[in-house]
C-alpha cells in the first residue's frame, strides 16, 4: 500500500468516523447565492430607473444592466473523484425582477461526508434544451423561450442595458443557436464536511458579467443579431468558460 | 319479564327516531330527521374539460372555481346579459365583440352614460393562461377582472347590489346558480365565477399557423418569410409574442410614446414603481386580423401602421424596453418583408373561433 492510498484511506476514516452515531442526526443544509457583479461590484438594480450603475468593459465601452436573465442547471456536488454524491437543482431561472432568485436554499440535504466539488451548467445541454421541456415553467418558459426557426429550445442569458449613453441599447442573449451546445459546464472546488449537525453550508457561485465580453475573445457590447450568430455564441462559450464564472465556499 | 319490558321500550323509543337524511349539505336534507337512512342526495356538476391544445401550458385554474358544464354555460349567458348594467343596455360582450377576437372594434368603449373608457377593450382569447389582466395588470385573476366593469362609470354604472337584487328576481338565474353552483342567493362572487369560467373556455388554436405546426397545411412562401422575420433578430417580434401563446404575458415599454411624464403610467399605476411607467402588457397576436385598432390605446387603426411603428423604431423615453434598440432607426425592412410578416401576422386568424357560436 502506498502512501497516497494509506493517506486516503486515513482520511475515509477519519470522515466516516467524524459522523455521530446519535439518533438525533440532523442532515446539513445547503445555501447557494448567485452573484452577480463586474469586478466585484456587485449589480445593484436603482429603485428609481431600473438600471444598475455604469461599467466599463476591457475594451473601454460603457454600460449598465437593466435586466439580467440566465439559467443554471444540473447542479451537484461530487467527490473528489467526480462522482456525483448529491443532486440540487435540475433547473434554476435567475432573475434581475426577482432577488429571491439569487438565492437556493437545499434544507436537510446532505447525509454525512465530505462534498469535494461544486458542479453546475451555465444554460442547458442540448439533452435538455428542448422546447416545451418547462412549459409549465410559467417563471421562465415565456420569458426564456428560443424559436423553433433558430433550433428551439430557450435562452440559456438574457443580459440587456445601456451602452455608452442613455439612449443606445444592448441585448445579449446566448443559447442554443440551431441545435448546437454553447451551455458551460463548470467545476469548483469546495470544502463540505457534512457531520449530520444541522449546519448549513453556504456557497457563492459570482457570475463576474463584464468578461462575457473579453478574454480571450473580444466583444463589444453593442454587436448586433447575437442569437443568430454562431460564431459570437462560441465566442461568449469560451468567454463565459474562461473566467466568468467562480465559486466561494462561504465559512460556515 | 321486567327484561322483556326495558327491550320492548328500546324498540318503541328508536322506532319514534325519524329517518332521514341528515348531511346538512345534501339537497335532501331534513333537518328534522336524526337517523341518516343512507338517501342523501348530492348536488352535481358536468365537469368542463379544457382541451389543452398542444404546445400550451397546463391553465391554471382556481381551485374553488373549477370549470363545469353548467357554470361556463351560465357565464356565456351572463357574459352576454345586458341586465348587468344599470339601465339595462349592456353587456360584456357590449365591449368584447367575439368577431373582434373578444376586443372592442372601437378606440376606447362607451359605457351606457356615454362616458369613454381611455385603454381600447382588451381582447379574453386564450386568457386562461394568463396570470394578469388589463393592460397594465391591475387584476390578478379573470374572477377579479370581472368585477371591475360592471360598477365602472364609465362601462355599465351598476353596483353589485342592484345586480344581485335583479339576478336573484328572475327564476331562470334562480335555476342556473342553484345548477351550477348549488346556491340558493345569487351573489357578486358566482357572478363573476361564472363569467370568470365561460372566459376559461374562449381558447382560439386553430388558425393557418395552428394547422402548419400541426403538420396539416403548409405556409405560402411570403407567409413563411414573414414567419421567419418574426423569428430573426432582425424582425425581432418573437421576444414579445413568442411561445404558442404569442404573448411573454409580461409588461414592456414599446416606444410608442414620444415624452414624459406619460399620458398613461399603465403597470406604474399598478405598482407604483417608476420604472413601471409606460409599460403595458404584451398582447397575443393570435386574430390580431380582427381586433383593430392597436395598442393600448388604439392609437393604430391598422396593421401595417403597427408594422410601420416598428419599421421606424419609435421613441426614446426613460423606460423604453432594451428590445426597442434601433429606436429612431426601426427594423429597416423592406416593403416585400412587411408584406410577408403581415401575411404570417394573418396565419394567426382562427375564423372558425371568432364566428362559430
Amino acid at each position: 500500500m502506498t502512501s497516497k492510498n494509506i493517506l486516503l484511506l486515513f482520511s475515509a476514516l477519519l470522515m466516516f468516523t467524524s459522523c455521530p452515531k446519535s439518533e438525533e442526526l440532523i442532515a446539513d443544509s445547503v445555501n447557494i447565492e448567485f452573484y452577480n457583479h463586474v469586478n466585484n461590484v456587485p449589480i445593484v438594480f436603482d429603485s428609481i430607473t431600473g438600471y444598475s450603475e455604469w461599467f466599463n468593459t476591457l475594451l473601454g465601452q460603457t454600460y449598465n444592466v437593466l435586466n439580467l436573465y440566465y439559467l443554471i442547471t444540473d447542479i451537484r456536488l461530487t467527490n473528489e473523484n467526480g462522482s456525483v454524491l448529491k443532486n440540487l437543482s435540475d433547473v434554476h431561472f435567475v432573475s434581475s425582477d426577482d432577488n429571491n432568485t439569487n438565492y437556493l436554499f437545499f434544507p436537510e440535504i446532505l447525509s454525512c461526508g465530505k462534498y469535494s466539488n461544486i458542479e453546475f451548467v451555465f444554460g442547458l445541454n442540448s439533452e435538455k434544451n428542448i422546447s416545451n421541456a418547462y412549459l409549465d415553467s410559467n417563471h421562465f418558459h415565456n420569458q426564456m423561450f428560443w424559436p423553433e426557426f433558430m433550433g428551439g429550445g430557450y435562452h440559456y442569458m438574457k443580459l440587456e442595458g445601456k451602452f455608452d449613453n442613455e439612449t443606445s441599447f444592448y441585448t445579449t442573449h446566448t443559447g442554443g443557436l440551431d441545435g448546437a451546445d454553447y451551455s458551460i459546464t463548470k467545476s469548483f472546488p469546495v470544502n463540505i464536511i457534512s457531520t449530520e449537525n444541522g449546519s448549513t453550508h453556504n456557497i457563492r457561485i459570482s457570475i463576474d458579467v463584464n468578461n462575457w465580453y473579453s478574454d480571450p475573445n473580444n466583444i463589444t457590447i453593442d454587436s448586433d443579431g447575437i442569437m443568430g450568430n454562431a460564431e459570437l455564441q462560441q465566442k461568449l462559450k469560451e468567454n463565459g468558460n474562461n473566467n466568468v464564472f467562480n465559486v466561494q465556499n462561504m465559512m460556515d | 319479564m321486567k327484561n322483556c319490558f326495558f327491550f320492548l321500550m328500546i324498540i318503541f323509543f328508536s322506532s319514534c327516531q325519524k329517518e332521514g337524511c341528515t348531511d346538512e349539505f345534501a339537497l335532501n336534507y331534513n333537518p328534522e330527521a336524526e337517523i341518516n337512512n343512507g338517501t342523501c342526495e348530492y348536488h352535481t356538476t358536468t365537469p368542463y374539460t379544457i382541451l389543452k391544445p398542444e404546445g400550451f401550458p397546463n391553465m391554471i385554474i382556481p381551485e374553488d372555481n373549477p370549470n363545469t358544464v353548467e357554470g361556463v354555460a351560465l357565464g356565456k349567458k351572463l357574459f352576454k346579459e345586458p341586465l348587468l348594467s344599470a339601465d339595462g343596455t349592456q353587456s360584456c360582450a357590449s365591449c368584447h365583440f367575439q368577431s373582434a377576437n373578444f376586443s372592442d372594434t372601437n378606440q376606447f368603449s362607451t359605457g351606457i352614460n356615454g362616458g369613454l373608457g381611455f385603454r381600447n377593450a382588451s381582447t379574453l382569447t386564450n386568457s386562461g393562461w394568463s396570470q394578469s389582466f388589463n393592460w397594465d395588470g391591475s387584476s390578478n385573476t379573470l374572477e377579479e377582472q370581472a368585477f371591475e366593469p360592471i360598477t365602472n362609470p364609465n362601462e355599465m354604472n351598476n353596483t353589485w347590489t342592484n345586480v344581485e337584487n335583479t339576478l336573484n328576481a328572475n327564476e331562470d338565474y334562480q335555476i342556473l346558480f342553484k345548477e351550477a353552483f348549488n346556491i340558493d342567493y345569487i351573489d357578486s362572487i358566482h357572478v363573476v365565477k361564472a363569467i370568470a369560467q365561460f372566459e376559461r373556455s374562449l381558447i382560439s388554436s386553430n388558425s393557418k399557423f395552428d394547422k402548419f405546426y400541426r403538420g396539416e397545411t403548409s405556409l405560402s412562401p411570403s407567409e413563411l418569410n414573414g414567419y421567419a422575420i418574426y423569428n430573426s433578430e432582425r424582425g425581432d417580434c418573437f421576444h414579445c409574442h413568442g411561445t404558442l401563446l404569442f404573448t411573454d404575458n409580461l409588461f414592456h415599454n414599446n416606444a410608442i410614446e414620444s415624452a414624459e411624464p406619460f399620458l398613461d403610467n399603465g403597470l406604474g399605476y399598478v405598482t407604483n414603481n417608476p420604472s413601471d411607467n409606460g409599460k403595458f402588457k404584451t398582447p397575443s397576436l393570435r386574430n390580431i386580423e380582427y381586433s383593430a385598432p392597436y395598442m393600448h390605446d388604439g392609437r393604430f387603426a391598422t396593421l401595417e401602421q403597427v408594422l410601420e411603428h416598428y419599421n421606424s423604431g419609435g421613441h426614446y423615453t426613460s423606460t423604453v424596453d432594451p428590445l426597442m434598440k434601433k429606436i429612431g432607426i426601426g427594423l429597416q425592412l423592406t416593403n416585400q418583408e412587411l408584406s410577408d410578416l403581415l401575411a404570417f401576422l394573418k396565419t394567426l386568424s382562427d375564423e372558425d373561433y371568432v364566428s362559430q357560436e
